[in-house]
């Protein structure tokens, strides 16, 4: 058993680089999902069960701040832990994230270490969780 | 007028290149390209915020695919690393400009970034002085990054 991941980027590139890095951090994955934007990313959250969200947020149709907003607004989504993988280096916006509860934030560009970093913080040790997550 | 540095500019997308992509450049000697001439393929960045404008980033195809191949981790040859160049250079524009307005700006202010898009062929500069543009060395290939800042408040150190 591992995580159901959701990537959401409209950088296909970016979308792959981040699967890549996943694989490096050695986080147990049950399952990968893939959206363009945040559009995309809701639906795919309502036809498959996603434990994690890593988005982006500069994306065009639905950018990850609006995404967010709604996955709060809805029960079935407001627990789903989201980190955000993005270029913003402001202070103000990550803290704006925050706010709106956001879980973690990686900057771009990044390294496997930091998003592992990251993904420890959010979901805690992965061994413990994904042996939690099979019993 | 907000005008960034040159040697900022050069710092800071050198340092993107290698963090994101494993590719190394450096500030160019040589006498840039002749621009009507040039076979490189760009992309263009509008952002806005304390100051607003855009960042374009040129280069060859070789490049573009090297950029792609090595944020794949595929072989610059293969029909991924083709495909998706012009996505690695919109996402290297999309960094460099980030982390170009935050080394400029500092980490308070908020800026909003556009979608990138393509361009097909770089614009000579106006004398103006209203764009920045540094000249990189990737592996013998020119590389060029400009920024055009409109609302200018205060120039930049």
């Amino acid at each position: 058993m591992g995580f159901n991941i959701l990537i959401v980027d409209d950088s296909k590139v970016t979308r792959i680089m981040i699967k890549r890095t996943l694989k490096l951090t050695g986080i147990p994955v049950g399952s990968l999902h893939e959206a363009e934007n945040g559009q995309v990313a809701l639906e795919e959250m309502k036809t498959n069960k996603i434990d994690l969200v890593l988005a982006d947020i500069n994306m065009p149709v639905m950018d990850g701040m609006a995404m967010i907003a709604q996955m709060k607004a809805d029960p079935e989504l407001a627990s789903v832990p989201v980190i955000v993988i993005s270029t913003e280096g402001s202070s103000t916006r990550i803290e704006e994230l925050r706010s709106k509860g956001v879980a973690g934030y990686v900057r771009k560009p990044f390294t496997p270490e930091d998003v592992r970093d990251t993904l420890r913080q959010v979901v805690g040790d992965w061994d413990d969780e994904a042996r939690d997550r099979s019993a | 007028m907000m005008k960034p540095e040159t040697a900022l500019l050069e710092r800071t997308t050198a340092r993107v290149l290698e963090d994101s992509a494993f590719v190394f450049a450096m500030p160019m000697d040589a006498p840039p390209p002749d621009l009507s001439t040039w076979q490189a393929v760009g992309v263009r960045l509008t952002f806005q915020g304390p100051f607003s404008g855009y960042c374009e980033f040129w280069a060859p195809f070789e490049v573009a695919k090297l950029l792609s191949s090595n944020m794949l981790g595929t072989d610059e040859d293969s029909p991924d690393a083709q495909e998706m160049c012009f996505d690695a250079m919109k996402e290297t524009l999309n960094i460099l400009c980030g982390n170009l307005l935050t080394e400029i700006a500092g980490s308070t202010p908020v800026f909003n970034l556009g979608t990138p898009t393509t361009q097909s062929k770089p614009e000579p500069v106006p004398d103006d002085g209203s764009i920045t543009e540094v000249w990189l060395n990737s592996d013998g290939h020119p590389i060029l990054l400009r920024m055009h800042v409109k609302d200018e408040s205060s120039r930049v150190a």
